[in-house]
């Protein structure tokens, strides 16, 4: 598992969640690394053209552009980039539409235990 | 209706024919009458011409039996020697009025008997011949005939003609008047008056008899010598004064002029029921299609312009428009669609409404109403005049239009109400979407920074652990104003709300709100115009939560560093709170609705921005449970201003000193 593969984008306008989502990752150190963060959609999609991270964790509920927006311009540039959309609110139509555009997973903010894990999995594939 | 129109045409004709034929009878009576009375005045006027014929055929008899009689007389008195010719044979020959002579004594002498010329001894010597008395002819024009009546020399009377002839002695000779002779043998009857003149003809009249306009020469009669022409004539014409024809030909006039002026009548009844029935006909088929037409569609702009065409074409209107109440207007007429020519400006509240007929070129109103309630109104102005039953089809037809735009209307307050549903539907969806959002959101700060804590609190530094802590508290505060929103939400929709006002120290109650809800303000500057001693009539926790809203939501709409205002000052008779930020303000179109539940508007700042949408709709209900009033509009830099005006005692208080102010101050 290299450290090179768990490079992490924070995509989220809520500025609490952007620093415990960093915390928790930093704390679980174990070769996931953040990037970058991002405050909006506009951001999140001008960090990810330049620091191009392995994993992009992205709220869905944001001004201007949301989640499933930025998720929709990303895969369009590069089919292959690994997402997990992170979202308060996840109904069926919304995890559908995720899956469909190609985000790898989708996780509810109440799993928010499970962001550790959820990233060293994709790191794992990659 | 075919039934009257055929039946019209055959009445008159039938009147027609009997006029023609009074006329006719009454013609024919008049001639028939007159002819029928001229015959009876002829027949009548005949039979008296033929009695006065009669008495002249009689006439020359009698004179000569008269004749003899005196012959007789004139002898029998020579033999006794007592007569006197002279008085004696006036007496006897009475209305004979002769000049009597007595042949041998004056006459005879003068009397040649031998002389033929002589129309006297011609006569002469025919009486002594015969033995009779005889009339002699006319010595000439102007004179008068003679009578000759043989004398006796005997005593007795001689008996037979031989005993005459042989007994001869003097004649007598008797100048007569013949025309009086005449005139006594034709005057027998009072009602003949007849005149006789010289030349020899007699002219009669009949009193009281009609007869020939022209006198009726009935024959000629000869006597003394003469020829006598009989001539006849009416006292008046036949039948001239007689009024019966007058009456029957005057009658049949009158008759058959009544007959004609009935058909002439009954005809022009005809035809108008015909027309009438024709237009009735013509009106039922315009309100037969117009009907489907108007039902064909639920959109007015479909419906109207085919309606107006047909009713302008069926009742040769002019103009025809569709008015309609506009309550942005004051309620005033508004025209949405015409079709004709302009003109007719007059005011609508001028022009007569419904009236039972129209004159030409007359502008009037046909209100359209459903169920007792007007929808709007058709003005009009109809080229031709329009009768009352041509206006009561228009009625029908009005009403269609009236039965349409009301389907029309409630078909559209469906959809209204089909989008209103839809919209607290899909604003119910973003409720429990932003609810669940924020309840994770917090829950998740909360419980993730918790965690982190708890199991890195020996290796975090000191400034992170207070950074983690104050976050908590934040979100554990934000969390506590969304249970409390939820609560007093749901206490909301069951009308639960309680609020108990008093008389509170308004000042000290907003210093102290203000105290507790920093903590959301954090991130801003708030400044503090609280004026001191402004009591107010209100329910210290309402404001509170009314405070925390407006404060909360300044918070989140406005960007980080800016300054919030909190005022409270007394102004007239009202205390007045007032929150005011520097954010990017409510658009104008969005001020009523914010009050609504669940709206959260669609400004980018709204959708950045945490909440349930249900906080404003809270404030609006407490304030109208506390009888204050709140407002939203700019503040002077460009942000959010609110504004609640709390009332200072209670209404019964307020209505109280309103009227002791009024009596106080009493009106002119």
């Amino acid at each position: 598992m290299s450290a090179a593969r768990g490079r992490t984008l924070i995509v989220d306008d809520e500025e609490d969640m952007r620093i415990l989502l960093r915390a928790t990752i930093e704390a679980a150190n174990d070769g996931l690394v953040v990037a970058g963060e991002a405050a909006d959609g506009e951001e999140g999609l001008v960090r990810w053209r330049e620091d191009r991270p392995d994993i992009v964790l992205l709220d869905n509920r944001m001004p201007r552009l949301s989640g499933l927006e930025v998720a929709e311009r990303i895969l369009a540039e590069a089919p292959d980039q690994t997402i997990v959309l992170f979202s308060a609110y996840l109904d069926d139509a919304t995890r559908s539409t995720a899956l469909e555009l190609g985000v790898r997973e989708c996780l509810s903010k109440s799993d928010f235990a499970k962001v550790p894990e959820v990233l060293r999995r994709c790191a794992a594939d990659g | 209706m075919t039934d009257t129109a055929a039946g019209g045409p055959r009445l008159p004709i039938l009147a027609g024919v009997l006029a023609a034929v009074l006329l006719l009878a009454s013609i024919a009576g008049f001639f028939g009458t007159r002819q029928s009375l001229r015959d009876d005045d002829e027949r009548s006027f005949r039979t008296r011409a033929d009695v006065i014929g009669h008495r002249v055929d009689l006439l020359t008899n009698d004179v000569l039996a008269a004749a003899a009689r005196t012959g007789d007389a004139v002898r029998y008195a020579r033999g006794t020697g007592a007569f006197d010719p002279r008085t004696d044979l006036a007496a006897l020959t009475g209305p004979l009025r002769a000049t009597v002579g007595v042949a041998g004594a004056e006459l005879e002498a003068a009397y040649p008997t031998e002389d033929p010329s002589d129309p006297v001894a011609v006569a002469l010597l025919a009486a002594r011949a015969t033995a009779r008395p005889r009339l002699s002819a006319p010595a000439g024009p102007g004179t008068r005939p003679v009578l000759v009546v043989p004398g006796y020399r005997d005593r007795a009377a001689p008996r037979g003609v031989d005993a005459r002839l042989a007994g001869g002695g003097p004649d007598l000779l008797v100048q007569i008047d013949a025309g009086a002779i005449v005139e006594r043998a034709v005057t027998g009857a009072p009602t003949i008056r007849v005149g006789v003149s010289d030349a020899g003809t007699t002219f009669s009249q009949f009193a009281g008899v009609r007869g020939p306009s022209s006198p009726v020469v009935m024959r000629d009669v000869e006597f003394a010598g003469r020829v006598w022409t009989l001539t006849i004539r009416p006292r008046s014409a036949f039948a001239r004064d007689a009024v019966l024809p007058w009456f029957i030909l005057f009658g049949g006039l009158v008759l058959s002029a009544g007959a004609i002026a009935a058909a002439l009548v009954v005809r022009r009844t005809a035809q108008q029921l015909t027309a009438s029935a024709r237009e009735r006909e013509q009106d039922l088929r315009v309100i037969a299609e117009t009907g489907p037409l108007l039902q064909q569609s639920l959109e007015l702009a479909e419906v109207l312009p085919e309606f107006a065409v047909r009713l302008s074409d069926a009742f040769e209107l002019e103009r025809i428009a569709l008015l309609v109440r506009s309550a942005a207007a004051g309620n005033a007429w508004r025209e949405i669609f015409s079709v004709g020519t302009a003109g007719g400006r007059r005011p609508v509240d001028d022009l007569p409404v419904n009236p039972p007929t129209v004159m030409p070129a007359e502008e009037f109103l046909l209100p359209l109403q459903r169920s007792g309630r007007g929808v709007g109104a058709l003005r009009i102005r109809s080229r031709g005049a329009i009768s009352a039953s041509r206006m009561s089809a228009l009625v029908a037809l009005g009403d269609l239009l009236a039965a349409a735009l009301g389907n029309i209307q409630l078909y559209a307050d469906e959809q209204e109400t089909v989008r209103r549903l839809q919209e607290v539907d899909q604003l119910k969806n973003d409720f429990v979407s932003t609810v669940s959002h924020e309840l994770r959101t917090t829950t998740t700060a909360i419980a993730g920074f918790g965690e982190l804590l708890e199991k890195q609190w020996d290796t975090l530094p000191d400034a992170t652990r207070r950074d983690f802590l104050g976050r908590v508290t934040r979100n554990a505060g934000t969390l506590r104003l969304l249970v409390d929103d939820m609560l007093d939400f749901s206490r909301l929709d069951r009308l639960k709300l309680a609020v108990a006002p008093d008389h509170v120290d308004l000042s000290s109650t907003v210093a102290a709100v203000a105290d507790q809800v920093a903590s959301l303000l954090d991130r801003h500057h708030l400044q503090r115009e609280i004026q001191g001693g402004v009591d107010a009539w209100t329910d210290p926790r309402a404001v509170e939560r009314i405070l925390a809203n407006l404060l909360s939501n300044a918070a989140k709409f406005s960007p980080d560093g800016t300054t919030v205002t909190l005022a409270l000052q007394r102004v007239g008779g009202r205390a007045r709170l007032t929150v005011s930020d520097q954010g990017p303000g409510v658009p104008a179109a969005d001020r009523e609705r914010i009050f609504a539940r669940f709206f959260r508007g669609d400004s980018a700042a709204a959708r950045s921005t945490r909440g349930a949408g249900v906080g404003l709709a809270i404030v609006l209900d407490l304030v109208e449970r506390l009888g204050a009033t709140i407002e939203v509009g700019d503040a002077p830099g460009g942000g959010a201003r609110f504004v609640v005006d709390f009332p200072l005692e209670p209404p019964a208080a307020a209505a109280a000193r309103d009227v002791s102010e009024e009596l106080r101050d009493p009106i002119p």
